[in-house]
């Protein structure tokens, strides 16, 4: 089965999101402290700021692709429509 | 006295912004004018202001304290998770509610609901579990404003006395600026603490001896190394955090504050900078709570840090007004603080303790969202607009901030409790379970009003319900036990459900209800229905 194409982008986002959400749930790092990255931050913590940094790249992405541009638009229609009268 | 003076300057500057604020106040609609700011805010204040709002005393005091407390696990906790649910969440739902309140005028979210599930009365139950939900969070920042002035005056400001203060500049300019001036004064705040901050943690750093010290000591000794892992949070209470910042989509403050924006186009750079600014804020924060457990050579810290070991080695054989003693010494709430007074000179340390308190002032956007909901949702939806004005209607919401300061002011002096608590466990937790509320609405054509009842009414029981379980059981024990696995359990500092904590099932339970209720009764009419989903 092929999907269209929105299918497939919303799809893709959505899996990026949960793929996101649960890195979140790093387990792996729980007990231990080392490496202590910069000789400041624990791996757990070093971990969550570099997740946080992404998020932000992240967030850019569903911007640029899953904006709700028809919405935007219309309203900008209906308010120009308002104006005009 | 330097540090208490360059504070009075700072409260006078957020004032004079609050007054100014008024006078830029226009007349044709003054409604919308003081609720909304005439729904006309730019980019950057709407960026900057909406992160303040975000960033209370919760954020910056309480992450700290809980850090300090618990080590590197309040980062992970609270920071990275609502970095990614915040943005998520106003991308979502954000701009759907901006489009909607541009297109039917909506001021509150209450006023979304009634129109979109064609109910009346209900959207009051909505509003009243709604506003005493929110209660809790403006006695936080109360809390937050007695705590701060007491440790920036050395204690010569008592707690009860800065709080006073605090309210009633917040009151103040919450009263004359209306939206507007809570916007610039959240702008002020955020830009004022975003550069404090990042000055602090260089000062606090070298002051220590340098960071790097800090944490291989911290490494190398067998008790405190156990706060550079995640060991002292299980990872099931972890998971159930990420349902914490669910509630910011939720609270009315910032739902409101989406109408603001001019253009819903202000969302994007909002939504790609929003962790980013999560993480300058909250990054030192929980980095200086960390490190704070290095720096016993503070007499304060190191009194905090005897009464949490005694607490942990003899805390069975206390009795409970002694545990509460102990927990209220042992407290992190204002460890930044303290840090600030001990290694920052006498200017700096005001300056560094203005900024602080200019996160913790951020209760003002609380304030004034139940001030509108209030006028629009109870006095305008019951024929008080049409019986006597929309200037009266304003001068209600004014009446409304006064009276709602003094209440906060009341409480928060009456029942002092670490910050961080009382806000996850009752604020944050009912509207986190309320989230099922926005999202039927905005992206469910089945949802119903019986949906809506049912999700509002649960979420006010099980609040309730988890606020008398930790009253009756003060003393962390095991409940209710089933073949091995503990049900129910009174922790140290809440209550856990099968290793969850309560906003776990709360918003599962929650979601049944919306879904269960809504397909059994009557959907709101065609009409109605395409209004919403016309897209």
């Amino acid at each position: 089965m092929i999907l269209p194409v929105t299918t497939m982008k919303r799809l893709s986002l959505a899996l990026l999101v949960l793929l996101f959400y649960l890195s979140h749930q790093d387990f792996w790092h729980w007990r231990v402290a080392k490496p202590i990255i910069f000789g400041l931050f624990p791996i757990g913590y070093a971990y969550h700021i570099v997740f946080t940094i992404l998020v932000s790249l992240v967030m850019w992405v569903l911007v640029r692709a899953a904006w709700p541009t028809e919405l935007e638009e219309q309203i900008e229609r209906e308010e120009r429509r308002g104006e005009d009268q | 006295m330097i540090p208490t003076i360059v504070v009075f300057a700072y409260l006078a500057t957020v004032l004079y912004i609050g007054v100014f604020a008024f006078r830029r106040t226009q007349g044709e609609r003054p409604a919308e004018d003081f609720f909304l700011a005439g729904r006309s805010l730019g980019p950057i204040v709407f960026l900057l202001s909406l992160f303040g709002t975000n960033m209370t005393a919760f954020a910056i005091l309480g992450s700290s304290g809980h850090a300090f407390t618990n080590g590197i696990v309040t980062f992970g906790l609270m920071a990275s998770s609502s970095a990614l649910i915040i943005p998520l969440g106003m991308l979502l739902l954000g701009t759907r509610v901006w489009a909607l309140g541009r297109r039917f005028g909506f001021i509150t979210p209450v006023q979304m609901f009634r129109d979109r599930w064609e109910c009346r009365h209900i959207g009051t139950v909505i509003f009243a579990v709604k506003a005493l939900l929110l209660v809790p969070y403006i006695i936080i920042g109360m809390i937050g404003g007695g705590t701060a002035f007491a440790a920036i005056s050395g204690g010569r400001i008592p707690t009860w006395l800065g709080a006073a203060i605090v309210g009633l500049v917040v009151m103040s300019y919450v009263f004359f600026g209306g939206m507007r001036g809570t916007a610039w004064v959240n702008t002020f705040q955020t830009s004022l603490f975003l550069v404090f901050g990042a000055v602090a943690l260089g000062v606090i750093g070298y002051g220590m001896g340098g960071f790097e010290k800090a944490i291989s000591e911290m490494n190398g000794s067998p008790i405190l190394s156990a706060w550079l892992t995640r060991e002292k949070i299980s990872p099931a209470y972890f998971f159930s955090y990420t349902f914490i910042p669910l509630s910011s989509l939720t609270f009315p403050h910032i739902t409101i504050f989406w109408l603001t924006a001019r253009r819903m186009g202000q969302f994007r750079k909002t939504i790609i900078l929003y962790p980013l600014c999560i993480l300058a804020i909250w990054l030192p924060a929980t980095f200086l709570g960390l490190v704070a457990n290095r720096a016993a050579d503070v007499p304060a810290i190191a009194r905090k840090i005897e009464a949490r070991q005694t607490l942990l080695t003899q805390g069975s054989t206390l009795t409970p007004e002694e545990r509460q003693e102990l927990r209220t010494q042992s407290s992190g709430d204002d460890i930044l603080l303290q840090l600030l007074q001990h290694y920052a000179p006498l200017w700096l340390a005001g300056l560094l303790g203005a900024g602080i308190l200019a996160a913790v002032m951020a209760s003002d956007s609380q304030i004034l969202a139940l001030s509108t909901m209030f006028t629009e949702d109870v006095f305008a939806f019951y024929e008080g607009r049409e019986r006597f004005g929309e200037a009266a209607q304003v001068l209600t919401g004014r009446i409304f901030v006064v009276l709602l300061t003094v209440v906060a002011y009341v409480v928060a002096i009456r029942f002092p409790q670490p910050i961080f608590d009382l806000a996850v466990q009752y604020a944050f937790s009912g509207f986190a379970s309320l989230t099922p509320l926005m999202v039927g609405a905005l992206f469910w054509k089945g949802s119903t009003k019986w949906g809506a009842l049912a999700t509002t009414l649960w979420t006010a029981l099980a609040v309730s319900g988890v606020a008398v379980f930790q009253v009756v059981y003060t003393t962390p024990q095991v409940v209710w036990s089933v073949a091995g696995l503990d049900l129910l359990v009174r922790t140290q500092s809440g209550t856990s459900i099968a290793g969850f904590m309560p906003v776990v099932p709360m918003t599962i339970i929650s979601t049944i209800l919306m879904l269960l209720v809504s397909s059994l009764t009557p959907k709101p009419g065609a009409g109605t229905i395409s209004r919403y989903f016309s897209n």
